[in-house]
């Protein structure tokens, strides 16, 4: 089983954007056999009685949410699924903590492996944002049952996928400096990608469930601070600003730092008046940083191993 | 007349450790109010001493211990670095990477030898009433854009000593700021760039931020009567030369033929000024339609070390240290009066101690009747001070000294500062434990 899994991901190059051509491949399937069995390990360090598993069940996820009821628990059902995954796009700031069985742990994996390398690849070919690439990259997205639309319905079961497999192959990518770029790069064109398709109104609420402290000023607000605004954001630059409809946010300005360094926003009493366009690229970072942090992490866990006979 | 002779450092400086330095303001600044445990005792400190004797990771464990060694070791300089993870004094102690600088001060250091290329006065470490302005201006600057565009409320300025200023930033949230957010304030507060080899400093693009703006209004107050005045940077064709390297190279012919018939940088500043306006800004690549505005950022906007900024660990010059070749003392600036602070005012260590010898000539004679009311009514004033400033004051009464002489408004200017940080934390204090009384 893990031989087989291992081979699967190996043909899917677990790489990065370089070839690694100097690790001999034995290196490689052990360690991909790490990935498996460290995942394993969180079934033995459980605080609840450990009962005779069958070899083809794995609990993912931080070993200290970890309980009896999770080691039960059966799909969620109707509006218990909402609320577990409200929007189509999420920042993986939880990892999942249910059970599956290894035959879904593995086309989890594999279907994101092949999501990731086709956005990399629609990357090379189309320039992002561009209409080609929009529609490809949705395309994908949808022929491989991601989630990516906020308003469809049964949209758990995408979501849940999306969630899962991003969580698998962190510690997949996590081995080395080039792996974790790669893994980097491509999961943030996912995310700006799904961004720019959220349609307005819906991204106060996401913003919101992410904790971040973005908060969108009010028209009056907006009003007294017209000319400093304007004067101060490059993307609001252009005849094709519409400023009535323009959303801008107040955020705090050591969360904006791209942003102030280079004068591109402005700045009062501590706070940075960001239009919306520009809250993207603040999210984008922030995101890139939590991501990073959490793969310098994931790192230590391939410290905790036993063998589990396939 | 007052002069300083830094020979006699040794002796000057043990009196004013002695007798002059605030220990206990400087304690109740860097303790903030003892919120924080260990704040004080991890701070650390960095000692010159005489023969360019430098000792790092100097820490006290309390404003007794800092009189003490102060005293007996006679620092001619005195440095604030950061707060560590550990004593600093302690640091070889501690476990490898564990030892770490965790807070400081955002600090700021603007130093007149950044504007050689645009003073005509002066150089390297000299200064004079003509190019202090620089100074203000930078003040002025600055202090407005830390105050309304950043939030930052507790802001001290301090002379250096010798030819610039420093300004600490002491929020709670200001001494937790990374590395990278302090950088990225100098880069929002810069606007000169380049080295030596760069004619051209300035350059604004079309949109102009209303930082820019701002510092712009505040240096129109002070460019005639500066610039055009006391620098005289019109003056005769070397010091106008400089000027029309800034300028395209197609009205150059015509400034060069007509600033001779003008008889002062007032009116030919005005001649270019039109010259310029008629010029077709379309056409060149140095002549945006800011060009007033490069020229005057470029004479008299602040330089900042961004160095000095961006590190946690890095050390400052302390307030109230005495600077070893002028003999001046660090103090406070009075940001409500900016405009008259005078750096050669500022009182030296020698010209204090002569003050502290004559207090005590004239004291001899008054002991008596009028020292014991003194001393009764300090103790009625005492009585009825709050406990903590009452523990300071009579931890300090050794320290008084200072009030009689040249060195207390300084001191004053310093209090309203400590004043303003605690009201500032009991403030968060009431807001703390009104969100814990709440469910």
């Amino acid at each position: 089983m893990a031989a087989r899994i291992t081979s699967h991901l190996n043909s899917w190059g677990c790489r990065g954007p370089r070839a690694v051509a100097h690790r001999p491949i034995v290196n490689r399937q052990r360690s991909l056999t790490f990935l498996f069995l460290d995942v394993l390990t969180t079934t033995c360090i459980s605080p609840c009685t450990p009962r005779p598993h069958s070899p083809d069940r794995i609990v993912t996820g931080n070993e200290m949410q970890f309980s009896r009821a999770n080691w039960k628990r059966l799909r969620l059902t109707g509006d218990q699924r909402n609320v577990c995954y409200p929007h189509s796009l999420q920042f993986y700031l939880e990892p999942p903590s249910e059970s599956i069985s290894l035959i879904e742990f593995e086309s989890l994996a594999i279907d994101r492996v092949k999501l990731l390398k086709a956005v990399e690849n629609l990357g090379v070919s189309y320039v992002k944002g561009t209409e080609p690439y929009q529609s490809k990259l949705e395309s994908e997205i949808r022929r491989l049952k991601f989630s990516f639309r906020e308003s469809l319905e049964n949209e758990y079961e995408p979501r849940r996928k999306d969630h899962i497999s991003h969580f698998i192959l962190r510690l997949a990518y996590c081995q080395s400096e080039d792996l974790r770029r790669w893994f980097i790069q491509q999961e943030m064109d996912l995310l700006r990608f799904r961004f720019s398709i959220l349609p307005k109104d819906k991204i106060q609420n996401f913003l919101k469930d992410s904790h971040l402290h973005f908060e969108a000023i009010s028209d009056d607000e907006k009003k007294l601070r017209e000319p400093e605004i304007l004067a101060s954001s490059p993307s609001l630059s252009g005849s094709k600003v519409d400023w009535e409809s323009e959303s801008v946010y107040k955020i705090p300005f050591a969360d904006a730092l791209d942003l102030f360094r280079g004068r591109k926003v402005y700045l009062e009493s501590g706070f940075a008046y960001v239009p919306l366009k520009d809250i993207v690229a603040i999210v984008l970072n922030e995101f890139r940083a939590k991501l990073s942090k959490a793969l310098a992490v994931s790192v230590s866990l391939y410290f905790c191993i036993y063998l589990i006979s396939a | 007349m007052e002069t300083f002779d830094p020979a006699e450092l040794p002796e000057l400086l043990k009196l004013y450790y002695r007798r002059l330095f605030p220990y206990a303001q400087y304690y109740r600044w860097l303790n903030y109010g003892g919120v924080i445990k260990n704040y004080f005792q991890n701070r650390e400190f960095s000692f010159t001493l005489k023969d360019d004797i430098y000792i790092r990771y100097q820490s006290f464990n309390n404003q007794s211990e800092l009189e003490k060694e102060m005293q007996k070791m006679n620092p001619y300089k005195i440095d604030i670095g950061a707060v560590y993870s550990h004593r600093p004094n302690q640091h070889n102690t501690v476990k490898l990477g564990a030892f770490q600088a965790q807070e400081k001060e955002l600090v700021f250091d603007i130093d007149m030898t950044d504007y050689d290329d645009v003073r005509r006065c002066c150089s390297s470490a000299d200064i004079c009433s003509k190019c202090w302005t620089l100074m203000t201006m930078a003040i002025r600057i600055i202090d407005r854009a830390l105050k309304e565009d950043f939030g930052f409320k507790h802001r001290l300025w301090v002379y250096s000593g010798r030819r610039g200023v420093h300004c600490w930033v002491c929020d709670e949230s200001v001494r937790k700021l990374s590395s990278a957010v302090r950088s990225g304030i100098v880069e929002y507060l810069s606007l000169v760039k380049g080295g030596q080899d760069v004619k051209k400093k300035v350059h604004l693009s079309e949109k102009i931020h209303p930082f820019v703006s701002k510092s712009i209004n505040i240096i129109k107050k002070y460019f005639q009567e500066y610039a055009l005045v006391d620098q005289d940077i019109l003056e005769n064709k070397e010091s106008w030369d400089k000027i029309l390297a800034l300028v395209p190279e197609t009205i150059h012919e015509t400034l060069q033929q007509n600033f001779p018939k003008y008889h002062n940088s007032l009116q030919r500043w005005e001649y270019l000024m039109k010259a310029i306006s008629l010029q077709d800004s379309t056409k060149n690549d140095k002549c945006g339609p800011y060009l007033e505005w490069e020229i005057m950022l470029q004479y008299c906007f602040p330089r900042l070390d961004i160095n000095v900024s961006k590190g946690i660990n890095h050390l400052l010059k302390s307030p109230f240290s005495v600077h070893p070749k002028t003999g001046r003392i660090s103090v406070p600036i009075d940001l409500q009066k900016v405009e008259q602070f005078d750096p050669f005012t500022v009182p030296t260590i020698s010209s204090l101690c002569r003050e502290l010898d004559a207090i005590s000539i004239n004291d001899e004679g008054k002991e008596g009747n009028e020292a014991e009311s003194d001393i009764k009514r300090r103790t009625r004033e005492n009585f009825f001070l709050n406990a903590s400033k009452m523990l300071i004051i009579m931890h300090g009464l050794h320290n008084l000294d200072y009030k009689k002489t040249s060195l207390a408004p300084y001191i004053k200017v310093f209090e309203q500062f400590l004043e303003n940080l605690d009201k500032s934390r009991k403030g968060e204090l009431l807001k703390k434990s009104d969100l814990q009384k709440d469910f």
